[in-house]
């Protein structure tokens, strides 16, 4: 699947895909801008092609000699707000996505998800069950279950991020709130278990409220910048439409 | 091997154009050592001349050294529609067609993954100028990619409440390309765009 295609020199493009088989791979799209026949539409954010490149020795990046098209998102993207949330997607797996190491499972979760949203997932939801799973299939998600500290079950009153600690912690051994930190009230550690249990697929017409999905939003950034060091620009584009939408 | 050093600084910035890689910055290097004087002098003068004296026309942000441009000031032009294109080079696209109405450049298209967002383009003025009526139609010829679609979209909600007609550029199939090596999107764009004959 593309995840993100851009201008290179006066014609071609460089494209970043997540691929089944290796990972994550960036080639080169000879003549991408100039020759639409070459490649059309298919060098799109998410379009889920069949891929034909070579390596070159000396050299990170591949040259793309066909990309056949299976599966577009196009349509899908051009509401701005619905294309944000997406380019969110693409953006985090292209900052957990490794490049040339075999990753299929995250390869099916990008498409399950991005399928979903197609299929009519709520957009928020669709964009926590792309976060938590990303944290989930890296090794790097805190038990949203039980307490990092005491073991107890988080349960209905929920719990408390604990950045230095890297877990939630309940609200027993946390009582107050740690700076940096996220409250996560039970509706979110509720949310949180939904989406750990089920597909994408299966929460399709399933409406979560704001404040169980808001809090893992927070967790999901609060996490995201601790591992990578950086905030993603999809997220402030998105907070932008959502403000003068 | 080394080169004379003013050569190599000419070749260095050279390189950071666009499309120019290591070995046509020194063709051109040596092309402009071989040429006159004048001609030389003719070029650094352009580029300077463009730094200089160019600057955004006020009303549609295009490229110009007078202001309004001459585009804006034409009192032959069409005033009624306002085509709006993402950069000032695709504006001459359009121009080369023969569309004899105003422009408006974004100056960007919405591209979250560059951060590129709404308050970054130059939406604000283009609503500004449809304030007193004279305009009735925005043709929204932003590119036909998922920024380029996201962005027309964007625009075209916040002109409906304006009562501005806004119309969309036809995408679909180039001229004189095939049908079979189309692909599923475009060729359901230019369904999508068919008209009577």
């Amino acid at each position: 699947m593309v995840l993100r295609s851009q201008p290179l020199g006066e014609s071609d493009r460089i494209v970043t895909f997540l691929t089944r088989s290796a990972g994550k791979v960036r080639a080169v799209a000879k003549g991408a801008r100039r020759s639409k026949r070459r490649f059309g539409s298919n060098l799109e954010p998410l379009s889920r092609v069949r891929l034909h490149y070579f390596e070159r020795e000396g050299s990170d990046l591949a040259r793309i000699e066909a990309a056949d098209l299976l599966e577009s998102f196009y349509r899908l993207q051009e509401d701005p707000e619905r294309g944000a949330i997406l380019a969110c997607m693409a953006e985090v797996a292209d900052a957990f996505a490794r490049e040339q190491q075999e990753d299929e499972s995250y390869f099916r979760l990008l498409h399950a998800v991005v399928r979903a949203v197609r299929d009519g997932m709520d957009l928020d939801l669709a964009a926590r069950y792309f976060e938590i799973w990303t944290l989930r299939l890296h090794g790097v998600l805190p038990s949203l279950s039980s307490c990092a500290r005491c073991g107890n079950e988080l349960g209905a009153r929920g719990g408390v991020y604990d950045r230095r600690e890297g877990g939630v912690l309940c609200r027993r051994c946390a009582p107050g709130r740690p700076p940096g930190g996220v409250v996560l009230p039970g509706q979110a550690v509720e949310a949180a278990g939904d989406i750990l249990r089920r597909a994408p697929e299966a929460l399709i017409g399933r409406e979560v409220a704001a404040h169980g999905l808001a809090p893992l939003a927070d967790l999901a950034e609060v996490v995201f910048f601790d591992l990578t060091d950086r905030r993603f620009k999809s997220y402030e584009v998105l907070r932008a439409l959502r403000g003068s939408g | 091997m080394r080169l004379a050093a003013p050569l190599e600084r000419l070749i260095e910035a050279l390189r950071k154009l666009p499309g120019i890689g290591a070995k046509s910055a020194q063709r051109l290097a040596f092309h402009v050592l071989r040429g006159s004087r004048d001609d030389a002098r003719a070029l650094a003068t352009a580029l300077l001349e463009v730094k200089d004296t160019l600057r955004l026309c006020t009303l549609c942000f295009n490229v110009t050294d007078i202001d309004p441009c001459l585009i804006c000031a034409d009192a032959n032009r069409d005033r009624s529609q306002v085509c709006v294109v993402e950069e000032p080079h695709n504006l001459i696209a359009i121009e080369k067609s023969g569309f004899r109405g105003l422009y408006h450049v974004l100056h960007g298209s919405i591209a979250p993954l560059r951060g590129m967002g709404p308050d970054d383009l130059k939406i604000a003025p283009l609503l500004e100028r449809l304030r007193d009526g004279s305009v009735k139609e925005v043709i929204l010829a932003t590119n036909p990619n998922v920024e380029g679609e996201a962005t027309a979209v964007y625009l075209s909600r916040l002109l409906k409440p304006l009562g501005v007609r806004a119309t969309r550029i036809a995408l679909g199939l180039p001229v004189g390309s095939e049908l079979e090596y189309a692909d599923e999107v475009t060729v359901g764009k230019a369904l999508e765009g068919r008209r009577e004959i």
